[in-house]
């Protein structure tokens, strides 16, 4: 049998790998991949807790929340990408920082 | 060993390695498609979890739409050739030094709550839980479901608006 | 009720922009209206009557009680309010009004669910329809600032939803379940001898990670200022009002029930917050030439003195929910009064808003009433005697000086004068600047600029009210 130990520390260093993509990609598409991961990591560890306490059905419920979430963001980031992407001509943060400091 | 142990280890082993790739990879392509690794791999834990019906719906969802969604986007707003997965923070350049050592201390408090933690584990049953899913759906978490369908309209609604070119 | 209220208004005015295409702008916002004012008056009621609903479990995870229908109010005030000063706004750039009231409503409504939830479940899904309407809101004017605005609160939000999400994870993990009440954790820790206290700890702070973020508190308010700034006036208005209110309540409710297990340790990171979160705000406040991105950052800084109701909460908690409320109320009225004066900037033929100070110059004599609504609101914000903002301060500090914290509020008071500085800059160029300017003004011209007039006036009145009569409110609260 896996002990759960095992099942927590992959989903740790899914979380901290995608956090790391989040914060360092320039690319507005890379940060969403970021978030990706660290929704996976987050899912990954809810199965795991119901799983290892007894079959607890709640964490599968939210895990099925979350794809759903991600479904819904992503689109929403999609069309929000498109829409950027036709007025600065460029997806990377620099180019869509007009904004002063 | 376990064969239960060896799978995990080659299932986490690939997880890992594509998520390497997405976090580290220097072009936006590839990490798109690590990203499919990421999410198969996490479909395997999912399996080796028993938790079928999540495994199911990660395939569908997460490799069938969502992947295709990110892939899509990544391809219409950069060109191949161009689509270089060049990483600065924010602002400024020097400061992925900075998120790796933030990254880094996070990682390490984390480690030591995770080492210093002792996991009860109560009961182990494998078995399927489509059943008592759907019932839990139903029952339970009625109003939170009946929400994220909302949250699926409010997520067509935003698309459009956000969409939608200048009126004039 | 007050939520089916909130629901069916906007499926109703989704279905009705749908299909008939020609609907007036003012129809659509009377229901919108319609509905909030249901939406206070049911919660009014529920919170004469003498007894609490709490449904934790089937099918409601809810709890129906004051501290809910307190925030229903407080919201519905905040949503009211940013919808009948767009009205305008949204109408001489020729957009779509329907989408909008469609998406405030969806916002609200998410609002609601967080501050009534029992269940992380609700509450995470209440957030995200929130967080949802809000990007695309933030996007809604079509220039560059509002595409910026959008991406970076897209961004930020959604990395911050999913901190949440891990905290939550583990939250579950070591309590076994996603409801939030004291009992079920303060038999836990009973029983379990704190095995999983470190991992309990974990949670916390990860979920304080992702709440800080939305209620831009100090290691994470980067996003705020460019969201702020970039987002449409209306909806800027809504960010810094209902979002905060719903993000503050959900939390409080959260932090409550982990209180019991933590005991301290939840306190002393909730003090650094707070003194980092006001003294950052108050400090790059004083640099803003804008006075939408000054706001922006006082509303940093406004976060800060809320965050001081949760140092002092594992003490007292009644004190901190009521010191908490009546803050966000006042908040709520003198931050939406300060947008909505903004928003009667204009210039003819000139679409983009005009928030810059020069703009002001010289108001004060062109004019007197708008300058000086503005000049109360500034007044109230920076805590002057006679308003509304004044009692607020006043009662959240004497709570923490009462729990004990002496020097957190000496770091309060000190930042509450560093603030007077830059809130009183705008009133002095109002009514001693020059008329060197090309002119601007509160659209003398042809079409006045009703609706956001009359937010004006409300948001006037509240403000004198809360603050000539502040007992009557606090008594209200503390029923």
């Amino acid at each position: 049998m896996i002990p759960l130990e095992y099942f927590i520390a992959v989903g740790l260093i899914i979380f901290l790998l995608g956090l790391y993509t989040c914060l360092t990609r320039t690319n507005a598409i890379g940060i969403l991949m970021g978030i990706e991961l660290v929704l996976n990591a987050a899912g990954l560890n809810f199965v795991a807790f119901s799983h290892y306490n007894g079959n607890k059905i709640e964490g599968h419920v939210m895990t099925l929340f979350i794809i759903v979430l991600a479904a819904a963001e992503a689109v929403v980031a999609l069309a929000l990408l498109l829409a950027i992407y036709r007025r600065f001509k460029g997806i990377e943060t620099e180019v869509v920082a007009t904004l002063k400091e | 060993m376990d064969i239960s142990l060896a799978i995990f280890f080659v299932i986490s082993a690939v997880t890992l390695v594509a998520c390497g790739i997405v976090a580290f990879s220097k072009n936006m392509i590839y990490s798109a498609f690590a990203l499919l690794g990421v999410f198969a791999g996490v479909l395997g834990l999912y399996i080796l979890l028993s938790a079928d019906f999540v495994a199911i719906v990660q395939l569908v969802i997460y490799i069938g739409g969502i992947l295709v969604l990110i892939l899509f986007a990544v391809m219409l707003t950069t060109r191949i050739d161009m689509a270089s997965g060049e990483r600065r923070l924010v602002n400024k350049a020097m400061e992925p030094l900075a998120a790796f050592f933030g990254i880094a201390i996070l990682g390490a408090l984390i480690w030591k709550s995770f080492f210093s933690t002792h996991w009860t584990v109560s009961r182990v049953f494998y078995g399927p839980t489509t059943a008592a899913i759907g019932e839990k759906l139903l029952n339970e978490y009625l109003l939170p479901f009946e929400i994220i369908s909302l949250l699926l309209i409010l997520g067509l609604v935003g698309a459009m608006v956000l969409g939608r070119r200048e009126v004039k | 009720m007050p939520l089916i209220a909130v629901l069916g208004a906007a499926i109703i005015i989704l279905l009705l922009i749908s299909w008939w295409k020609r609907a007036s702008g003012e129809l659509l916002l009377i229901m919108a209206v319609a509905a909030l004012c249901a939406v206070v008056m049911f919660s009014w009621n529920g919170l004469l009557s003498p007894f609490t609903v709490i449904d934790v479990g089937f099918p409601l995870m809810a709890a129906f009680d004051n501290l809910s229908y307190l925030s229903f109010i407080i919201l519905a005030i905040a949503s009211f309010l940013s919808l009948v000063a767009s009205y305008n706004y949204v109408k001489e750039r020729g957009q779509n009004f329907g989408a909008y009231i469609v998406l405030i409503l969806f916002a609200l409504f998410g609002g609601m669910i967080m501050s009534c939830g029992t269940n992380l479940i609700a509450i995470f899904i209440g957030l995200e329809t929130l967080s949802l309407s809000a990007y695309a809101l933030a996007g809604y004017n079509k220039d560059l600032a509002s595409g910026e605005a959008s991406i970076k609160y897209f961004v930020l939000g959604a990395a911050a939803s999913a901190i949440l999400l891990l905290g939550i994870a583990f939250y579950f993990g070591a309590s076994g379940s996603f409801e939030i009440s004291n009992i079920r954790l303060q038999v836990m820790n009973l029983q379990a001898e704190v095995t999983n206290k470190n991992i309990f700890l974990l949670s916390a702070a990860l979920i304080i990670t992702g709440f800080g973020f939305k209620t831009a508190s100090v290691p994470f308010q980067w996003w705020a200022p460019d969201v702020y700034e970039g987002s449409p006036l209306p909806v800027t208005t809504f960010f810094a009002t209902a979002v905060k209110a719903a993000a503050f309540v959900a939390f409080y409710r959260i932090v409550s029930s982990m209180i019991p297990v933590t005991g301290d340790t939840l306190m002393q990171a909730f003090y650094v917050i707070a003194v980092l979160t006001m003294t950052f705000g108050n400090v790059c406040a004083i640099y803003q030439d804008n006075v939408k991105r000054m706001l922006a950052y006082s509303s940093i800084a406004h976060a800060g003195y809320i965050m001081i109701a949760f140092v002092f909460m594992s003490r007292d908690m009644i004190a901190a929910k009521e010191a908490m409320l009546f803050y966000l109320l006042t908040y709520t009225v003198m931050t939406a009064g300060a947008f909505a004066c903004l928003t009667m900037l204009k210039r003819k033929g000139v679409n983009h808003e005009l928030t810059d100070i020069s703009n002001l110059a010289a108001l004060g004599k062109r004019s007197p009433w708008f300058a000086f609504a503005f000049s109360v609101f500034l007044l109230s914000l920076a805590g002057f005697p006679p308003t509304a903002g004044f009692f607020a301060k006043f009662y959240i500090f004497k709570s923490a000086i009462q729990n004990g914290f002496v020097n957190l509020a000496i770091i309060a008071v000190i930042n509450s004068l560093i603030s007077v500085y830059y809130y009183m800059r705008p009133v002095v160029v109002m009514y001693f600047g020059s008329d060197q300017l090309p002119r601007v003004s509160e659209s003398t011209d042809e079409e006045f600029n009703y609706s956001t007039a009359g937010v004006i006036i409300l948001c006037m009145i509240l403000v004198l009210i809360l603050g000539l009569f502040p007992n009557a409110v606090l008594s209200m609260i503390g029923m």
